[in-house]
C-alpha cells in the first residue's frame, strides 16, 4: 500500500463511519480481508461507535434541547449535525458551537423558533460549568479609584425567548410536573443574561439589563472603558445624545453592585446607593 | 506539580478513574496503587482538573490519551500536543500513552480508534508521529495495541512485528492491552494464545511498560457469528485473566490497569478487579 493509498484508506474509513452507505464504503470493502465476521456489519459497528459517542457528547451539553424535542428526535438531528459539522478536535466537551445555527435551518424544528436560543443557552452554561471557580480578571479602572473585576467564567448571552425559564421547567426539580413547561410564556422580547460559575462551582444565571450586558461584553472583549460605556449607552437609548451618559453610568454601577459575578476593588462612591433591581442570581443544574 | 507522591507508576494494580469515582478515589483503597485517566476529559474542563490534582496528591498517575491519532497521515495536531504537554506538566504523570490507530483525517476527528494496515507506508507515518509526540511531550510514549474488528488485504507485517519495529525506531514503549489482543484475535480469526506468544517473542520485555485489562461484550451478527466488542463495560473475562497470567509468567510484574468505561460499576466492584490483578502480580514477585 502506497502513502497515497493510505491517505485514501483513512479518508474512506472516516467517511464510511460518518455517512454509512456510499462510495467510500464500497472502496473500503474492496480492500478488506474476508474474516470470520461479515464486513458490512463490522463497518456498521464503527459507524455505531462514532455516532453513539458523538450523540452522547452533544446530549450532555444541551439537556434542555433534548428534553424539549425528545430523545428520539434529538438522536436523529444529532446524526445529521455530526455528518455536517463533525468535530475537529478530541475534546468533545467543546464540540457543538455550530448547533444553534444548524437547528435554525433544520426542517423538523422550523416551527420551534426558540430552539436555537435554547441550544445556545445550554452550550453557554456548559462552557461556564467547565471554568475554574474563583478566578478573577485583572482590575479595570472605571472612575478615580473605583475598579471593577469580573469572574473569569462570566459570559453574557442575549435571547428573544425566556430560555432560563424553559431550562428550569424541564429540569429535574420539575420532574413529574407536567404543567411546568406549559406555564412558561413564550413572549418574544430581548433578554440579557449573565452566566458564571460561582466559588462553590455551581452555575449561576442572572437576568441583566441590555446596558450592563453591553458594558460587560465590551470589557470582556478588552475594550477601553470609554468604548464599553459607549456600547452600553447605545444599548440604553439608541440614537440618544451623549449627555445621557452620566445617568446611564450611574444606573449601570448600581446594577453591577447586585451582580455577584463582578466586584469592586474600591468602595463605590457614597452617591451611588446599592439598590436591588429585582433580578436575582439562580443556581442552574449542569 | 508538587505532590507528596512520586510520579513513578509501580508494578502494581491500578484503575481507570472516571468522574463518578473522583470522591471515593481520594480514600486509600486495597488493590489500587495508581490511577489512569483520559486526558481529553480534562483538557477542556478546568474545573475537573482541580479534582484530578486532588487525586494526584494521593496516587501516581498515568495519562491514557485517545485523541493523538498516532496513525494519522495528517500528522499529530500540534495544538493537541501542546494541550497534552500542559496537562503533563501540571500533573507529572508516570506514564503517558495512546493507541496504534487513527481518529483524525482531513481535519475531522471521530471518536473511534480506526485500525491501520500493517504496511511500510503506515509504519513510516506512525514513526514520524510518535517522534513528534515524544519530542513535544519531552518523554517516552507508550503505544497500545488496539482492538480490531477487521483486517486489510496486503498487510506487509504482523501487528507484533509492526509494534516491535516502531519501538526500535522511536524508542517508544508498548502498552499491552490483553483484552484488546483477545478481542482482535477472535474478530480476525486468529488464536489468542498464539498471537500473545508472537507479541512476547517480538517485543523486548523492557519495552512493555504497562498492561491493560478490561471486559468485552459479545454481539451476534446476522449470520450467527459473534463479534467481541471492546466496550470496557464488564469485569475481565476468564480467558483474558488466563492470558494475563501467561504475560506475567514471562515478563514478571508490570503496572497493570483495570479499565472500565461503560456501565460504570460501584468503586468497590472496580477496585475488586484490581485486587484480583494485584494477586497475580504478587504471585510473580510484585509488591
Amino acid at each position: 500500500m502506497t502513502h497515497a493509498a493510505l491517505v485514501r484508506w483513512q479518508a474512506d474509513m472516516a467517511l464510511a463511519a460518518l455517512q454509512g452507505d456510499g462510495p467510500a464504503r464500497e472502496r473500503l470493502l474492496a480492500q478488506l480481508e474476508n474474516g470470520p465476521l461479515p464486513l458490512l456489519e463490522v463497518l456498521e459497528l464503527h459507524a455505531v461507535t462514532v455516532h453513539h459517542a458523538l450523540h452522547a457528547a452533544l446530549a450532555q451539553r444541551v439537556p434542555t434541547l433534548v428534553a424539549l424535542v425528545g430523545a428520539e428526535s434529538f438522536r436523529g438531528m444529532a446524526r445529521v449535525f455530526a455528518q455536517q459539522h463533525p468535530p475537529s478536535e478530541p475534546q468533545l466537551a467543546q464540540w457543538g458551537a455550530a448547533l444553534p445555527a444548524f437547528i435554525a435551518a433544520y426542517p423538523d424544528y422550523a416551527r420551534l423558533a426558540y430552539l436555537p436560543e435554547v441550544a445556545a443557552f445550554d452550550l453557554a452554561l456548559d462552557a461556564v460549568a467547565m471554568a475554574v471557580p474563583g478566578r478573577w480578571s485583572s482590575p479595570v479602572t472605571l472612575t478615580g479609584e473605583l475598579q471593577l473585576q469580573w469572574t473569569d467564567s462570566l459570559q453574557c448571552l442575549q435571547a428573544q425567548y425566556p430560555v432560563d425559564l424553559l431550562r428550569e421547567a424541564v429540569s429535574a426539580e420539575h420532574a413529574g410536573d407536567d404543567g411546568a413547561l406549559a406555564r412558561v410564556e413564550l413572549l418574544v422580547a430581548p433578554r440579557d443574561y449573565a452566566l458564571w460559575c460561582s466559588i462553590d462551582a455551581t452555575v449561576q444565571c442572572q437576568p441583566v439589563s441590555a446596558v450592563a450586558a453591553a458594558f460587560l461584553t465590551g470589557l470582556m472583549a478588552s475594550a477601553e472603558v470609554e468604548q464599553a460605556l459607549a456600547a452600553a449607552l447605545a444599548a440604553a437609548a439608541p440614537g440618544e445624545m451623549p449627555a445621557a451618559a452620566p445617568a446611564v453610568f450611574a444606573d449601570l454601577l448600581r446594577e453591577l453592585q447586585t451582580l455577584r459575578a463582578v466586584h469592586f476593588t474600591a468602595a463605590a462612591p457614597p452617591s451611588i446607593p446599592v439598590v436591588s433591581r429585582g433580578a436575582k442570581a439562580r443556581p442552574l443544574k449542569r | 506539580m508538587v505532590s507528596p507522591v512520586s510520579p513513578m507508576v509501580p508494578a502494581a494494580a491500578g484503575v481507570g478513574l472516571r468522574f463518578p469515582h473522583h470522591g471515593q478515589a481520594l480514600n486509600p483503597t486495597p488493590g489500587v496503587s495508581w490511577l489512569e485517566v483520559h486526558p481529553e476529559n480534562y483538557l477542556a474542563d478546568a474545573g475537573a482538573c482541580t479534582h484530578l490534582l486532588r487525586a494526584r496528591e494521593r496516587y501516581p498517575l498515568s495519562l491514557h490519551a485517545v485523541g493523538l491519532s498516532l496513525g494519522s497521515v495528517d500528522g499529530v495536531c500540534p495544538r493537541a500536543l501542546q494541550r497534552l504537554r500542559a496537562l503533563v506538566d501540571l500533573t507529572a504523570p508516570g506514564l503517558v500513552s495512546d493507541h496504534l490507530s487513527f481518529s483524525t483525517t482531513g481535519g475531522t476527528y471521530l471518536p473511534d480508534l480506526f485500525p491501520l494496515p500493517y504496511t511500510a507506508a503506515a509504519l513510516q507515518v506512525v514513526v514520524a508521529n510518535v517522534h513528534a509526540a515524544q519530542a513535544a511531550l519531552g518523554r517516552q510514549l507508550l503505544v497500545e495495541n488496539p482492538a480490531v474488528y477487521l483486517a486489510t488485504r496486503g498487510n506487509e507485517m504482523t501487528e507484533p512485528e509492526f509494534l516491535a519495529t516502531l519501538v526500535q525506531r522511536t524508542g517508544c514503549g508498548v502498552l499491552l492491552d490483553v483484552n484488546n489482543l483477545f478481542v482482535s484475535a477472535h474478530n480476525t480469526g486468529r488464536d489468542a494464545a498464539a498471537l500473545l506468544a508472537a507479541f512476547l517473542r517480538h517485543l523486548p520485555a523492557a519495552a512493555i511498560g504497562e498492561i491493560h485489562l478490561a471486559g468485552h461484550t459479545r454481539v451476534a451478527m446476522s449470520g450467527g457469528q459473534v463479534a467481541l466488542i471492546d466496550d470496557h463495560g464488564s469485569g475481565v473475562s476468564a480467558a483474558v485473566w488466563s492470558l494475563y497470567a501467561r504475560v506475567l509468567a514471562v515478563l514478571g510484574p508490570v503496572p497493570t490497569l483495570i479499565e472500565w468505561d461503560t456501565a460504570l460499576p460501584a468503586w468497590e466492584v472496580l477496585s475488586g478487579e484490581a485486587v484480583l490483578a494485584q494477586a497475580q502480580l504478587t504471585a510473580v514477585g510484585g509488591k
